[in-house]
């Protein structure tokens, strides 16, 4: 296994289409980093970049000591699961897995260990003779998985390998997909537009949009200390309430208004800077309903979906027909009716504040770590 | 579906007897004696005879114009094929300045008129004494052959998802690798079908055949039945026995690969 390094990359189409720019990565050796985003965004991009099926027009690429910026995929020895398997439909499912290590000219004694020993742990024996064409669409996962593992490569690369999956399997998938990794100690790089998939498989997670790296660290520190409003909206589910208000200071005070939004916080929490506009951000999960004469927030419920133990509550903020929305978990057993009037609670320390203009993180607010 | 009304159907009924009747009128002639021909016509065979398929074979030695087609159609359908496949596939899969160009340049090459090309072409192959030989007919042929077969290689081949080519790149294959164990396998379907065409194409053509042949010993079937000739007569219902002969061959290839074929055209057009 190694490690990747990409180094000030860009990649500009002849198009003129900017889809990577000033990407800065590094993946450790044994590391699962996820690239994460949404369409567009650059992250397939990013990990095609890292394969050689495209050539960065700046910025130099690394794995391990070795600087494959012009290598070809052929000699740079990783292993990609591509979102729709890709099997040779012509090949049974032992070719398929044999093939790579074919092409490296292993000898056929070795190949077939190989092939064995991934058919057993991966519980391919009984379709080793098959077409792909034959297979369920979580055996075929499980070939093109395989087809990865047995060639020991420097390092994996995963493209969507779950979206293909219903749903059920997708989370069981993705639980074996992390044991994998552990198992292996093997360097990853894992692209989805599934925060949720984010979140549970990644060390470390790379929010990506409009080329750009956004934030790039552990999962959980993107979800309590988002860089920006865009990495604040885009991970944790259901999304971050954002709101862009105008703020009233006195003294060390300052009152945030939008709308039906009205919340009076410390001034400290909106930085140095002594703009009059911020946006403030909170997560559903901090919101706490309670009775409308308990606090200054008042709000009319809309809709209740039940999700099992909690609901995830519409909320029209000052009033029916209100001017905003805002969205609330709270626990199944203390749902309210749609209709409802509610008051709204949220604690200061549970807030994010982020630059109206450069949409960043103000330092100071939330801080829920 | 749909019923049809009887319009549509008279319609459809009316075109394929248009369409079947001469050839029809062809086999029914040809199995006639030579006196019935300028008889009144009659649909139904009053007298059935195989003198002119006999005398077809016997006298005429037939089987040399129908062995030259085979061995001149036959050198150039392989070697559009697989010369073809390579370029095809470079021009469907490969990133190289000046594609489009080429693909055009390749399709106005086939759009020439054959006429307009018969002199320079005939006074070349002088030069390189080909006249009357099956390079000297070959060659020719891939004037107008290879630029078919490109393009329709070219529409398989990117119907091909790109990822079966790119998962076999990161398994170590190269391009060649790639292109003979992944694509080539993968596209059976489509170099059938692009070889029974252009089979069909050399097999029916006639104006460099007429131009390029000399003797008798290298006419191909379009050509030797053109230049039937009698003594005293036009021996029409020998004409008409091998121009039974030169379509069965053809028609049966068609009928065995029709649904290939008709899938072959029209791929690319639409996705799925």
């Amino acid at each position: 296994m190694a490690s990747i390094r990409l180094e000030q990359v860009e990649k500009v189409y002849p198009n003129g289409h900017v889809a990577a720019r000033d990407l800065d990565l590094s993946i450790d050796d044994g590391e699962l980093l996820v690239l994460v985003g949404p369409s567009g965004s650059g992250k397939s991009t990013a990990m095609r970049m890292i394969a050689g099926l495209e050539t960065p027009t700046a910025g130099r690429i690394w794995i391990g000591e070795r600087d494959v910026t012009g290598v070809p995929p052929q000699e740079r020895d990783l292993a990609m699961v591509f979102q729709s398997y890709a099997l040779y439909p012509h090949k049974t499912v032992a070719e398929n897995l044999a093939f790579g290590l074919r092409m490296r000219r292993l000898a056929p004694a070795e190949i077939a260990e190989r092939v064995r020993k991934v058919s057993a742990a991966l519980d391919l024996d009984e379709l080793l003779e098959r077409k792909p064409a034959q297979l369920s669409g979580g055996q075929r996962q499980r070939v093109a998985l395989g087809r990865a593992i047995v060639r020991e490569p420097n390092a994996f690369l995963l493209d969507e390998p779950l979206s293909n999956l219903d749903p059920k399997l997708r989370v069981r998938t993705r639980a074996e997909l992390a044991r994998l990794h552990r198992r292996l100690e093997a360097t990853m790089v894992y692209v989805t537009h599934d925060q949720e998939e984010a979140m549970t498989l990644g060390d470390r997670v790379a929010v990506m949009n409009d080329a750009r790296v956004q934030q790039i660290g552990p999962p959980m520190e993107l979800y309590q200390r988002p860089a920006n409003i865009f990495v604040a909206g885009f991970m944790g589910s259901p999304e971050m309430n954002l709101y862009r208000c105008t703020a009233a200071r006195r003294d060390d005070r300052a009152l945030l208004t939008s709308g039906g939004f009205r919340l009076e916080v410390a001034a400290a929490h909106l930085g140095t800077d002594a703009s009059d506009a911020v946006v403030a951000g909170i997560r559903p999960q901090d919101v706490e309903l309670t009775t409308p004469d308990q606090t200054d927030m008042g709000a009319v419920v809309e809709l209740v979906e039940a999700l099992g133990n909690d609901a995830l509550v519409h909320l029209a903020l000052g009033g029916a027909g209100g001017a905003i929305d805002l969205r609330a978990i709270v626990p199944e057993d203390r749902r309210p009716r749609a209709g409802e009037s509610v008051g709204v609670r949220m604690r200061a320390e549970r807030l994010h504040f982020f630059d109206v203009t450069t949409g960043r993180r103000i330092q100071g607010s939330a801080s829920s770590v | 579906m749909r019923r049809l009304g009887w319009i549509p159907i008279a319609m459809v009924a009316g075109l394929v007897l248009a369409t079947a009747f001469p050839f029809y009128w062809i086999i029914v002639s040809s199995l006639q004696p030579e006196s019935r021909l300028f008889d009144v016509p009659s649909l139904i065979p009053l007298e059935l005879v195989g003198e002119h398929y006999r005398a077809l074979f016997d006298e005429r030695d037939f089987w040399i114009p129908i062995r030259n087609s085979f061995i001149v159609a036959g050198a150039t359908t392989f070697l559009c094929v697989t010369l073809g496949a390579f370029a095809a596939y470079a021009l469907a899969r490969l990133r190289f300045r000046g594609k489009a160009l080429i693909l055009a340049f390749i399709l106005a090459v086939a759009m020439f008129p054959q006429i307009s090309i018969v002199s320079p072409l005939y006074l070349l192959l002088r030069e390189l004494r080909l006249i009357n030989t099956y390079p000297g007919l070959v060659l020719p042929y891939l004037t107008f052959a290879m630029p078919l077969t490109v393009w329709l290689l070219v529409g398989f081949f990117r119907q091909l998802p790109g990822e079966l080519e790119e998962a076999a790149l990161m398994d170590g294959a190269s391009r060649m690798r790639t292109f003979y164990e992944i694509i080539l396998p993968l596209s059976a379907p489509g170099l059938a079908t692009t070889a029974i065409l252009t089979f069909l194409y050399c097999w029916n053509e006639f104006l460099f055949a007429l131009s390029f042949t000399i003797g008798p010993e290298r006419y191909t079937v379009p050509v030797a039945i053109a230049l039937f000739r009698g003594q005293y007569q036009v021996p029409w219902g020998q004409i008409l026995a091998a121009a039974v002969v030169a379509t069965a061959p053809v028609a049966l290839l068609v009928l065995v690969f029709q649904r290939r074929i008709v899938q072959g055209l029209t791929s690319g057009a639409v996705k799925g």
